[in-house]
């Protein structure tokens, strides 16, 4: 059942089988995007408290 | 078609919604309960709340201190006799109540005194003449009056020293913070040529946890105003003790002889309002709105209707509110405590935050399948063109299945999110943009991250894998992937949020998808 659920999935989402080493490119392409959004929003988040005047 | 899917925000109406509603339920836990929805979001911007003293600041429980008379004996005793209260059966107005309990303790037999000194005529409190007054069969009939001080002093038979002499104790015991009443008795039935007995010096503690709640508020930047009925040096003692910075008392008839732009001057730095009318809230309310103020004003008669309503947030009573200001307040508060306000204003803020945490959350990703969308197409038709087959980055359906699972469950765990601190900053600016500048840089910039790298992926990976299959499956999974990481850089709008499990919940679910055969 679970099998049948994944392989409809799949062709209807037209995806392919993954290799390890896509699973590792994958990774890193998203740890690189995940930290340079933690640095904009840090640093948006600094200006902003500022501006605002936190006491 | 996946240029649509990408670029609209799909969920954004029903997060929107479920977070002023998951806002609305936890005020209502804070016995704050909003009528209406749009209270929700003026609440985060409010900048002066206006509230009466008695029963929001103070706890509405009269109790009598202590008497101040030449007599007290006999003063004692007129506090039992003109008295409605029923001491036999404990029924009757707790302020009366309050008053035969003061006597009992005083050694009076309040039910004998009343069985022996029967009651021959009254006349009944009436705010239109402010006194009550009984006459009692002793061993000759005999008068006691009771009411304001100013009225009960007028009815006595007294030389200009001594009237002199009582309202300066008046003003000294209104300068503590107490309210008065006055007693004075005649033989026979009469009030006039009364004899003065003396006061009886009512106290109406201020709530515990006024003071907290007054710095608090204070501290976000909200200015605190008392408007109340009572006297001047009253609501002035009431205001220093629970730490309202008083910087002038004008009282109903000095706001009667002011200019509108005289009264714009003086609202904008009298923090105390005594002897004031309901029409005289009202416009306090204009002129302060007048100013560019958002102001939440609270009420509990007919009469305040018209200022509830015209306040940005009305706040009625809900227990001893009237119907009527019920009926147009936009937030009850069914403790009437003004710490609840402050606990509402606080939720406000936070629901507006996270209001921007997920439209951060949702239009920095769009920014980003959006930017693979218009870009990847292109590059595709350009290299049909030199004669390659056509790839398009992603496909309609794994847009709405990306989307599936990254706008709807992480959206909706980020309403949930506690914000700390959040009046340790100024009121927000009611005309401030929902989408504000760090909001907006956000969207485009961690977008704009989110994209390259997909861009970077669908555009290089081709050198290494033959098989385009694999390569739209690797640019699908990072979009999931990329896209479920976004929703925790997002929550970082404003200083800290507290942990969410909710979020966690639901990054984790997103990311259990299973995307191959």
């Amino acid at each position: 059942m679970v099998a049948l659920t994944q392989e409809s999935l799949g062709n209807f989402l037209s995806v392919t089988p993954l290799q390890p080493l896509d699973i590792g490119v994958l990774a890193g392409a998203v740890m690189v995007s995940w930290l340079a959004a933690e640095v904009i929003a840090l640093l948006l988040r600094r200006n902003r408290a500022d501006s605002r005047g936190v006491k | 078609m996946a240029l649509a899917v990408a670029a609209v925000p799909e969920s954004l109406p029903a997060v929107l919604t479920l977070a002023m509603a998951l806002g609305m339920e936890r005020m209502a836990k804070r016995k704050a309960v909003v009528r209406k929805l749009t209270a929700v979001e003026a609440l985060g911007s409010v900048t002066v709340i206006a509230t009466d003293k008695t029963g929001t600041l103070t706890e509405n429980h009269m109790r009598v201190d202590r008497i101040d008379s030449l007599d007290p004996e006999r003063a004692v005793r007129a506090m039992a006799l003109v008295n409605d209260a029923d001491p036999a059966t404990g029924a009757g107005d707790p302020l009366e109540l309050g008053l035969l309990e003061f006597a009992r303790q005083q050694g009076v037999d309040t039910v004998n005194l009343r069985q022996t000194c029967t009651r021959l005529s009254e006349k009944p409190f009436d705010a239109a003449w402010k006194y009550m007054r009984v006459t009692v069969q002793q061993d000759q009939p005999v008068s006691y009056v009771k009411g304001a001080p100013e009225v009960v002093m007028a009815r006595c038979r007294l030389d200009d020293e001594q009237r002199a002499s009582i309202q300066s104790t008046i003003d000294h015991h209104a300068g503590e913070g107490f309210r008065m009443l006055a007693l004075a008795w005649a033989p026979g039935e009469t009030e006039q040529d009364l004899h003065w007995l003396g006061l009886i010096l009512l106290w109406d503690p201020p709530r515990a946890e006024v003071p907290g709640a007054i710095a608090q508020a204070q501290q976000a930047g909200v200015r605190i105003i008392m408007i109340t009925g009572d006297h001047p040096a009253t609501a002035r003692a009431i205001a220093e003790r629970i730490g309202i910075a008083v910087t002038g008392v004008m009282t109903g008839q000095d706001l009667d002889k002011l200019s509108e732009t005289e009264l714009a001057q003086r609202v904008m730095d009298t923090t105390v309002f005594a002897r004031v009318r309901p029409e005289h809230k009202l416009a306090i309310v204009h002129s302060l709105q007048a100013q560019g103020q958002v102001v939440a004003v609270t009420g509990d008669g007919v009469n305040d209707a018209p200022a509830l309503k015209a306040a940005d947030v009305g706040v009625a009573m809900g227990q001893r509110g009237s119907d009527v200001s019920r009926e147009v307040a936009d937030l009850v508060l069914l403790d009437d405590n003004f710490s609840t306000i402050v606990s509402a204003i606080e939720e406000g803020r936070s629901i507006y935050e996270n209001i921007q945490k997920f439209v951060r959350t949702l239009f920095s990703t769009n920014v980003t399948e959006v930017l693979l969308i218009v870009v990847g197409a292109m590059v595709a038709f350009f290299l049909v063109g030199q004669g390659a087959a056509l790839l398009l980055p992603l496909t309609a359906a794994q847009i709405l299945w990306v989307n599936l699972l990254t706008d709807s469950l992480p959206a909706l765990a980020i309403t949930t999110d506690r914000n700390l601190n959040v009046l340790a900053t100024r009121p927000r600016d009611p005309g401030a943009p929902l989408m504000d500048r760090p909001t907006l840089l956000f969207v485009v910039l961690a977008g704009v991250v989110g994209g390259m790298v997909a861009l970077g992926l669908y555009g290089l990976l081709p050198r290494w894998i033959n098989d385009p299959g694999r390569v739209q499956t690797l640019v699908f999974c990072y979009l999931v992937f990329v896209q479920l990481s976004f929703v925790l850089p997002a929550r970082r709008v404003n200083l800290l949020s507290q942990r969410n499990p909710w979020v966690i919940g639901a990054l984790v679910t997103g990311r259990l998808h299973r995307w191959s055969r």
